[in-house]
């Protein structure tokens, strides 16, 4: 549309620049430029999520290292001849804290973008077709999703967790990658329905829209329909909504971890590293617990400010 | 008005006959029995012998309404219809009894466990609940009146730690600098060990006029010190965790209320600023947040499950955890329920309180 508009007035180069970088997401990460605890927040992130990745090269030992004679060894202690130093120390087994930190980073930080992507497409999914079809469609989904809403999710997470690590066909299928996979199943399967009633919400009012009625008059299929015209619309709520929610499921995953029901040890995640932390000898609490219980809050408190300046950004008839 | 909560209670028997049906069809699904364990420790047990204990909890008949074929001695028998273990549970359920423990407490009465449980997760949610009310609001009021304040920024900041902090680290770090450190507070439990006696006996002491528990007479203003001195951390825990969303909900209800006309109109009038916050302000602003407090307290009941583990709290938050190491499904089941149940009622109470509270708000 600009395009054409702008070659038939002639306007002067400069113009047209300033109207290139005028279009919505320009102006949204505009706005997001100038959020200070969004950007503060995103480096953060930036920061734990590439040492996370970058952890086979930064980590001085390996996750499973373990050295029985130097068990809760102090912050900045000697490890072995010629070894660097235990940076943040060791856990029970002598393992070092600083490398199990960046590699339970990875598992955290994988299984919350993991969730986030399943259950942002599944409540986009059903919260589209629910609001524009309506009807009984609606009604069966959206009460399905109440039913959802309603039940206590943490006791299920438990048992949901606890009960499909018995299942010998999941175990043999996927063997070590069984805890991690059954976290993303559990947590994707109790996540979906804010997305899905946020979406819900967005369509029944944009599926009277002008554009929409031009569309359907054009010939357009309901799939048509859905994805190109009422999903993208909808889709400033959504990405503030996931970027919360990825807080959210890394604050669920650690949870169960840190309980017992999530991922289990020697694959360190922050929740099971707070885990080991509890059943320290009592003086020792605060340094073991001090530093994932750190992750976790960064992470998470990072994301909430990115979440919020995004919200701010994109909707800024949302703001609180 | 009496139609539309007429359909909501309804709807909402409904809603929990589904979610009934949900929670009992996923647990017993699972693989796994109450007595694997037996199986394990006692080699002289066979699988007749599981069989037979199995048919005594009624755990050989079909889940949902079926055919049942029994087999007695390894010999078929006859195929006959049979309604089922959720139904018949479910009748039970609905007569007030949720069946007998399986592994924790073999044979007890799980109604009886629960009441056991109950009164310490009750003075654990009635005391945090209140603190975090009686904190949030004042602070809640006082950033939204003086908005971009320095209190202001420090009440948005302290909403975001809060909600970026997880209750199982706030809880170990409690542990580690009022236990460890400062050894002001017990690092768990409800009593110390030799006491006659815990804080909920001593209530139940002084609310039976000194006839109960006879072992406590004369302690009983020791044992509920030594009682609030326990559940001193998980209370400042939980509280925290609330204060932060609670102020957050005040102010921005009370922002919302200040820009109305009805405010500039008390001003007009001449009333104090005080009475103009406090009797026309407040009072609509904290319509939102009845409702919102309304259904976060069920959840305190299964949420307080993480607070009341760290500090070994025995309430049944605790006790839903063991049920579930345990394979104890008629205790997990009943525990779930009734947090169901709470939730759904207070839901619904939720939605008639906000009618009856704001009479603009009508649902017919």
């Amino acid at each position: 549309m600009t395009s054409t508009t702008s070659t038939v007035l002639k306007p002067s180069p400069s113009a047209l620049s300033n109207d290139k970088s005028i279009s919505q997401w320009g102006m949204a990460w505009r706005r997001l430029r100038r959020h200070r605890l969004a950007m503060i927040g995103l480096v953060i992130l930036a920061v734990i999520v590439v040492s996370s990745l970058a952890a086979d090269w930064i980590a001085p030992y390996t996750f499973d290292d373990i050295d029985l004679g130097r068990t809760y060894a102090p912050v900045m202690s000697q490890g072995d001849v010629g070894k660097p130093l235990h940076y943040l120390g060791t856990d029970g087994l002598g393992r070092d804290v600083f490398t199990r930190l960046l590699y339970a980073g990875r598992v955290s930080l994988g299984v919350a973008l993991s969730v986030t992507i399943l259950v942002t497409i599944i409540g986009v999914v059903v919260g589209a077709f629910s609001g524009y079809f309506g009807g009984v469609v609606d009604t069966v989904l959206m009460r399905f999703t109440d039913v959802m809403l309603t039940l206590p999710d943490l006791p299920l997470l438990l048992i949901l967790s606890s009960s499909l690590r018995q299942f010998v066909a999941l175990q043999d299928a996927l063997g070590d990658a069984l805890g991690v996979v059954i976290m993303i199943i559990v947590l994707t399967l109790f996540g979906w329905m804010f997305d899905a009633r946020l979406v819900r919400g967005q369509s029944l009012s944009l599926r009277t829209r002008e554009f929409v009625d031009a569309s359907r008059s054009l010939g357009a299929s309901q799939a048509r329909i859905v994805f190109s015209h009422i999903v993208p619309n909808a889709l400033a709520p959504i990405i503030v909504s996931a970027t919360l929610g990825f807080g959210g499921v890394i604050l669920s995953e650690s949870a169960l971890s840190f309980l017992g029901f999530g991922i289990m040890p020697p694959t360190p995640t922050w929740g099971n590293m707070l885990n080991d932390a509890r059943s320290a000898p009592l003086q020792y609490l605060f340094v073991q617990a001090l530093s994932p219980g750190f992750c976790i809050f960064l992470t998470v408190l990072s994301i909430n400010f990115v979440g919020d300046g995004l919200r701010d950004a994109l909707d800024p008839r949302l703001k609180m | 008005m009496s139609k539309f909560i007429l359909r909501r209670v309804g709807q909402s028997f409904v809603l929990l006959l589904f979610i009934s049906m949900l929670l009992y069809v996923v647990l017993n699904l699972v693989p796994g029995g109450p007595f694997d364990m037996l199986k394990l420790s006692n080699p002289r047990i066979t699988q007749s012998h599981i069989d037979r204990l199995n048919a005594l909890l009624d755990l050989d008949k079909p889940l949902l309404p079926g055919q049942y074929c029994p087999v007695v001695t390894g010999v078929k028998q006859e195929c006959r219809f049979d309604v089922g273990r959720y139904v018949r549970w479910l009748g039970k359920v609905v007569q007030g009894d949720f069946g007998k423990s399986w592994t924790m407490k073999t044979g007890t009465a799980v109604n009886g466990m629960i009441a056991g449980r109950v009164g310490y997760t009750l003075l654990l949610m009635v005391l945090s609940t209140f603190f975090a009310i009686i904190i949030a609001v004042p602070i809640g009021i006082y950033s939204a009146v003086h908005q971009y304040s320095k209190l202001d920024y420090f009440v948005t900041a302290l909403a975001f730690f809060g909600q970026s902090m997880p209750t199982f680290w706030t809880g170990l770090m409690a542990i580690s600098i009022f236990s460890v450190g400062l050894d002001i507070f017990p690092t768990g439990g409800v009593r110390t060990s030799g006491s006659s006696g815990d804080i909920i006996e001593a209530i139940s002491r002084i609310l039976s006029f000194g006839t109960a528990y006879p072992a406590m007479a004369g302690q009983e203003g020791q044992v509920i010190l030594d009682g609030l001195l326990h559940v001193a951390l998980p209370c400042l825990v939980l509280t925290f965790y609330n204060l932060a969303g609670w102020s957050r909900y005040t102010r921005s209800s009370m922002l919302e209320v200040l820009r109305q006309d009805y405010m500039r109109t008390a001003r007009a009038k001449g009333l104090s600023e005080r009475v103009v916050i406090i009797k026309h302000g407040l009072r609509n602003a904290l319509i939102p947040l009845v409702t919102i407090i309304a259904l976060t307290i069920p959840g305190l009941f299964g949420g307080a499950l993480i607070t009341e583990t760290i500090f070994s709290w025995p309430g049944m938050g605790r006790m839903l955890v063991e049920g579930i190491e345990n394979v104890d499904w008629p205790v997990v089941q009943g525990i779930l329920v009734i947090t169901a149940f709470l939730v759904v009622f207070s839901n619904l109470l939720a939605d008639i309180m906000y009618a009856v509270v704001d009479p603009r708000i009508s649902y017919s």
